[in-house]
């Protein structure tokens, strides 16, 4: 018995210390984020001859900051650490919000993006769980688009549908037919590990209301006929 | 308050450098000019004591000595910063602490890294302008009058719905401190009906607990804790809801669960302290003591109960020694009269196991003499604390004369009754105790009717008068203030208006609603002295 116990407490530390350095990675990369967006925003007052791969770094680093969050999300959801809070929120100062993150990448490679939201829309959701699938799924389009994103947020039968739509090539038949959830293998696709969506799907999952479950598709089409990623949430 | 960013005075607390330049930058291009910046909690206290801050961008991780939660609530407590500031908690993580409660020491808002410029600024604007909205909320609030407050919140949520959430959980807040629990629960209870909403359903379990229906009050916050979606409230009324039931052993439990979500609270370590020593697991709770009153190290807000249980243990151990250091520590930190009184029970018994008799009687006399002075605001806890300190000296009577004070201030009282009676048993004084507090009660009673009998008879003065004198002898009596503020009401309207009168109901009224909140009479007879005034 001993033997079997000794290899499990040591797995567990390791858990654990993994959760806390993912949390001081991103420090690390919250750091490493604001000094290039500010270094950015300098090339660009002084006009100065900025190398494409600046934008290619800040988006490999919100990449990263994104995985990390997601690990870490997933390590403490799965150990009840997690707080959901599922609250009202003033869907439209949410979404906000999520443009105003990735305003600098989006204005660095010239994408536009268009927000669709009432003014007085409200729902429940936890805030930073929703905000973490949304990243990802900005950060995915703004790296597949060519030039146009689109965020929207409207009722739709009782639900809050939320699209984050491009006008990029979209998704391979493999990941638009068969259930998200069930796609835990990993998947090349996009130079995703599948990570992005197992998170968001556990996202959705999480929201419940009456019996109702939230759920994740992604399609392609909406207005620009490239891919959609849809979040609904009861 | 500066109502934009450019004569906003800023305050940046952080204690990496690198952040605080980089905050700074960001709140510079958003327009701010006035920015000052600290490394540490102690500096950005001395900071706020000289200058008046309309935001402050704090980090919650400042290093050693105080976190940004210790630095906010001494910035409140001391009022170094007002309502119309701006507190932004800035994390690297969404924690269990960051889920907003009904608390008071709370930040406006918490934000996540990473940040940028775009999202610091687009947060400051709404933060600043939801300020402005709610102003007349806040000025009511100072005021104390929550019935005011309450109205403003209603008037906003017309105006924009989408402030409806906060705008429900402050009415919740203020119609719990009006004490009007049957508003808070049917506000909870109509919000419940539509969506099952953690925070509600933590405010309910916290009414039902707040009225004694604490079967209730598990039943509530166990859906909520099993639902996955509890705040650290959640724990906190269910904890007290277990203990009230009498089950130690779950709130044990239960606040160990807490800790393990959010293992930095002192408060929290302290109350597993006391449930471990109560289990009778002293190791555990001589642990919980000592990690209380290292984490609550840097707090305002830190009490000496940690360390009063901390030295009970030592002295049980044969270790009297440390406990009097400790106390010794109380005395010079703490320096209030409840703080030296909490001492002075506690030395008792250590000089007694140290065998020093002369030394233990004179700070008995110390403790008395505080509790003299203290009066009403002596707690049941300290009281018995004292009658117990009185009895192991070998004082019986003076223990007895004590102890029939507390049951007359108690006698309608089911709670404090128990409690004492779980005293004498473990006095082994059953027989005597059953007797001191049927004496207690029936001399309150008989005090009661005469007055009862007095006003019938058309006597209203002379009851008055009797209520006024049982009131001076038994001023934590909730049932003897609230009929003398009856019958003062009574007299009010049998005479008309007069301002001294008016001046004294309410101030007999507020003291009962303190003593025990919610009671409906209580609050029938605040709403009937409201339409007096206004009349």
């Amino acid at each position: 018995m001993e033997q079997h116990n000794k290899p499990e407490t040591e797995s567990f530390a390791f858990a654990d210390f993994l959760a806390l350095s993912v949390h001081d990675m991103k420090n690390s990369l919250g750091m490493l984020i604001g000094a290039l967006e500010q270094t950015i925003k300098e090339a660009q007052v002084s006009a100065s001859p900025l190398s494409p791969q600046l934008g290619q770094m800040e988006y490999e680093a919100k990449r990263l900051n994104n995985n990390l969050l997601q690990l870490l999300c997933i390590y403490k959801i799965s150990n009840r650490l997690y707080p959901v809070d599922i609250q009202e929120h003033p869907v439209r100062a949410v979404l906000e919000e999520i443009v105003m993150q990735n305003r600098p990448l989006l204005d660095f490679r010239n994408i536009r993006l268009e927000l669709d939201c009432q003014n007085d829309s409200v729902w429940y959701f936890d805030k930073e769980l929703l905000s973490g699938a949304l990243n990802n799924a900005l950060n995915n389009s703004i790296q597949h688009t060519a030039d146009q994103l689109r965020l929207v947020a409207r009722e739709v039968d009782g639900q809050l549908e939320i699209r984050v739509e491009d006008n990029g090539g979209g998704y391979p038949a493999s990941l638009l037919h068969g259930s998200l959830a069930a796609n835990k293998s990993i998947n090349y696709y996009r130079g995703s590990t599948g990570l992005g969506m197992y998170f968001s799907v556990m996202v959705a999952n999480l929201h419940q209301n009456n019996g109702h479950g939230g759920s994740l598709t992604v399609e392609n089409g909406g207005a620009f006929g490239g891919g959609c990623f849809v979040l609904r949430l009861p | 308050m500066a109502m934009n960013l450019k004569d906003a005075q800023v305050l940046i607390i952080d204690d990496f450098d690198g952040m605080c330049k980089m905050l700074r930058e960001f709140i510079r291009a958003a327009g701010a000019q006035r920015i000052d910046t600290a490394n540490n909690g102690k500096d950005a206290v001395t900071a706020m004591t000289k200058r008046k801050y309309d935001i402050v961008l704090c980090d919650y991780n400042l290093g050693e000595g105080k976190n940004g939660q210790q630095v906010l609530e001494e910035a409140k407590v001391r009022e170094l910063i007002g309502y119309a500031t701006v507190w932004i908690m800035i994390t690297a993580e969404k924690t269990m602490d960051m889920v907003m409660g009904a608390a008071e020491y709370e930040p406006d808002d918490y934000l996540l890294k990473p940040i940028n410029e775009e999202l610091l600024k687009g947060r400051l604007e709404r933060l600043i302008s939801k300020k402005w909205a709610l102003q007349d909320v806040e000025k009511a609030v100072k005021r104390k009058d929550f019935g005011k407050a309450v109205a403003k919140c209603d008037e906003l949520m017309k105006l924009d719905p989408t402030m409806a959430q906060d705008l429900l959980r402050l009415k919740a807040r203020f119609l719990l401190a009006k004490g009007d629990y049957p508003a808070v629960k049917s506000l909870y209870e109509s919000l419940l009906s539509v969506r099952s909403i953690s925070w509600a359903k933590t405010g309910l379990g916290k009414v039902y607990f707040l009225a004694g229906e604490y079967l209730k009050a598990k039943d509530i916050l166990s859906e909520v804790l099993e639902e996955n979606s509890s705040s650290l409230e959640t724990y906190d009324w269910l904890v007290k809801t277990y203990q009230a039931l009498g089950d130690n052993e779950q709130a044990q439990a239960l606040i160990s669960q807490a800790l393990a979500l959010s293992p930095n609270s002192g408060p929290r370590h302290k109350v597993l302290g006391e449930l471990a020593n109560v289990n009778g697991d002293k190791a555990m709770a001589e642990s919980a003591y000592r990690k209380s009153i290292k984490l609550a190290e840097h707090s305002i807000l830190k009490t000496p109960d940690a360390y009063t249980g901390l030295a009970q243990l030592c002295t049980e151990k044969g270790q009297a020694q440390e406990a009097l250091n400790l106390m010794a520590d109380v005395r010079k930190t703490f320096n209030d009269p409840v703080s030296t009184l909490q001492a002075a029970i506690t030395e008792v018994a250590a000089y007694q196991k140290l065998g020093n008799a002369e030394q233990a009687k004179t700070t008995l006399h110390e403790a008395e003499r505080q509790l003299k002075g203290l009066g009403a605001k002596a707690s049941v806890q300290e009281n018995l604390a004292l009658a117990n300190a009185m009895l192991s000296l070998g004082d019986k009577d003076k223990a007895l004369m004590l102890l029939s004070q507390v049951a007359k201030n108690n006698h309608d009282s089911p709670a404090v009754l128990e409690r004492m009676d779980k005293f004498f048993k473990q006095a082994d004084l059953q027989e005597e105790g059953k007797n001191l507090v049927q004496a207690s009660k029936d001399e309150v009673i008989a005090i009661n009717n005469q007055g009862v009998v007095l006003a019938q008879e058309g006597k209203l003065e002379e009851a008055i008068e009797l209520l006024r004198q049982a009131v001076g002898q038994l001023p934590n009596n909730f049932r003897i203030r609230l009929n003398l503020a009856g019958m003062l009401l009574k007299r009010l309207q049998e005479s008309g208006k007069e301002d001294a009168l008016l001046y004294e109901t309410r101030k007999e009224l507020e003291r009962a609603n303190a003593l025990r909140p919610g009671d409906a009479k209580c609050l029938e007879y605040l709403q009937l002295l409201d339409r007096l005034i206004t009349a």
